[in-house]
């Protein structure tokens, strides 16, 4: 078949396809990418007590972090009842590392250390726009601006109440998809462009209203859950920073992290370390009690961030710099081997081509 | 010391190694110049520290976001007409299957990292439909710029008038990266075959 009718066939099925799902995700979300409401994943422990129960789509591998500090992982899934069986992996001492600490683990970056008694910059954006909660919004899904944005308004305000300066962005990345992510990625680009201390991606969950309902301070509220992904290279940092979040909010609030999931997937995380993604509460609970929530987490974040565990660094930027610096080479030579043995044709004839050269060197 | 955003250190380094002759090979299979390419990739540093500029109310061009497109301009430019309408064509089936992974796959990025996926099916189309680099390096790029366009198109037929940013993001992208992977996709495959076509031709 000759090309211009191979162009012409195609062509034609790109606007039969494009065109019609166009309307058709335009009227409804006829492939929504979540579980269907209603349906949860179960994440069980050992002896088959639930561990946590979430819309979120579980893989073997992944880990949680429970409010009681247990670290589980998952070793078998069952698609057809949607559960999620672990193995108890470790039950974790949690230690405060302050950010300041954090930020010279940081290799490749060179970050300013926060000034003492100066509040910073924390950005907030929403890559799921639509999530909203049952019991408030009607529905779990708004085409735009969802019940999410009321509860991040909230946060960003709670935050900039105790004089941190909140970058907070509403920008949509609709449609509801999976492809989301890659428009929020833009998003976040944007916002690290003015150099945030931390970064958070504000979601809701959707699982049963008593998965995030605690009690606290005699109020109902939705408890805060953080993921992390684990396909990025700043896992290692994002970790340890989620951990020591939680260890703070346990000391202030005990049950208002709920726990840590760290899943398969980037969230944008590669993009900045102390980057993470909040669940606030989940579809069937209230919005006022997410925003009650999420309120006390704001208190949590500003402890800390600005509160007595963070530590000066203004004379350890040097050793910032040493280590961004090697980190670099690092990469450079990293690259380097790599480029070099494509280039030859792989490691046999790079090895050859190499020792050949110093052979040469060395009869000069 | 000021920070230096790690996404222009690392092109930075790209670049600077590019200067010294490494890459030789993926330039020759793109039938670009070390200098060609050394200008493109500066040119995309550069473009990292544009501006974003509204138009209207509801449409702003980030200024940088038109140095990758005019890269895959110069590319298209420069490549013969049959190149042009097979990088056409993987382009317009990267855009699909992206968009049916969008819609089909799980909400959340677990199973096949939405960041990649372009990457992953552009290299893999261009490589089985004429082993081009240039043709992934295309479809890479114009697969998710199309996908964006597509989802821009639903926006507004739903009445959901925003403010679109077009060309944001830099050079790390969801653009810049699925083009760059692409061509690393393509590439992999290309040598993989090689070999395999050395390998039986010896035996042979």
């Amino acid at each position: 078949m000759n090309l211009v009718r191979q162009i012409v066939i195609l062509l034609v099925c790109g606007l039969l396809l494009f065109g019609p799902s166009t309307v058709a995700f335009a009227t409804e979300d006829i492939w929504g990418g979540f579980l269907p409401m209603g349906e949860y994943y179960t994440m069980l422990d050992p002896e088959g007590n639930v561990l946590m129960e979430t819309g979120r789509e579980i893989y073997l591998q992944d880990q949680y972090l429970t409010s009681d500090n247990s670290l589980y992982e998952v070793v078998e899934i069952d698609e057809e009842n949607k559960t999620a069986r672990t193995k108890l992996v470790e039950k974790v001492q949690l230690e405060i590392i302050s950010i300041n600490r954090l930020r010279q683990e940081l290799g490749l970056t060179v970050i300013e250390a926060a000034k003492n008694g100066s509040k910073g910059r924390i950005a907030l954006y929403h890559t799921h726009n639509a999530e909203s909660y049952v019991p408030t919004d009607g529905t779990d899904s708004i085409y735009g601006r969802g019940g999410i944005h009321h509860v991040g308004q909230v946060f960003a305000d709670s935050l900039a109440e105790r004089g941190i300066t909140v970058d907070y962005s509403n920008a949509l990345h609709l449609p509801h998809d999976r492809g989301a992510y890659r428009r929020s990625r833009e998003t976040v680009l944007e916002l690290l462009a003015s150099h945030p201390d931390a970064i958070f991606d504000i979601h809701r969950d959707a699982a049963p209203q008593s998965a995030y309902a605690i009690e606290l301070q005699d109020e109902w509220m939705t408890q805060v859950h953080f993921v992390v992904g684990r396909q990025n290279q700043n896992l290692g940092v994002n970790r340890k920073y989620a951990q020591s979040l939680k260890a703070i909010a346990d000391e202030m609030y005990p049950g208002l992290v709920k726990g840590i999931f760290y899943g398969r997937g980037n969230y944008n995380q590669d993009l900045s370390p102390l980057s993470l993604l909040l669940e606030a509460g989940a579809h069937t609970n209230s919005r006022p009690a997410a925003e009650r929530g999420i309120s006390l987490f704001a208190e949590v974040v500003d402890h800390y961030f600005y509160g007595p565990t963070a530590e000066a660094a203004g004379h350890e930027q040097g050793a910032v710099a040493s280590r961004s610096i090697l980190g670099v080479l690092g990469f450079t030579i990293t690259l380097s081997v790599v480029i070099y043995v494509i280039n030859t044709g792989g490691f046999g004839p790079a090895w050859e081509r190499a020792t050949a050269l110093l052979r040469r060197r060395r009869l000069k | 010391m000021p920070a230096l955003p790690l996404s222009v250190t690392m092109l930075a380094v790209v670049t600077v190694l590019l200067f010294l002759g490494l890459g030789q090979r993926i330039l020759d299979n793109m039938r670009l110049t070390d200098r060609t390419a050394i200008l493109i990739l500066l040119l995309m540093i550069v473009g990292h520290f544009l501006p974003t500029v509204s138009l209207s109310p509801y449409l702003a061009i980030n200024l940088g976001g038109f140095i990758p497109i005019g890269v895959v301009v110069y590319l298209l430019m420069t490549t013969s007409r049959v190149e042009q309408r097979r990088a056409g064509i993987v382009s317009l089936l990267t855009a699909l299957i992206i968009l049916l992974t969008d819609k089909f796959l799980p909400l959340q990025p677990g199973l096949l990292d939405p960041l990649y996926s372009g990457g992953i099916f552009a290299g893999l189309l261009a490589s089985f439909m004429g082993r081009s680099r240039r043709g992934a390096f295309i479809a890479g790029m114009v697969g998710v710029l199309a996908v964006d366009v597509v989802a821009i198109a639903e926006l507004w037929f739903r009445g959901v008038k925003e403010r679109i940013t077009v060309g944001g993001g830099g050079i790390f992208s969801s653009m810049v990266i699925s083009s760059f992977l692409a061509v690393v996709v393509a590439e992999v495959i290309g040598e993989v075959r090689e070999r395999i076509k050395l390998g039986g031709d010896e035996s042979g």
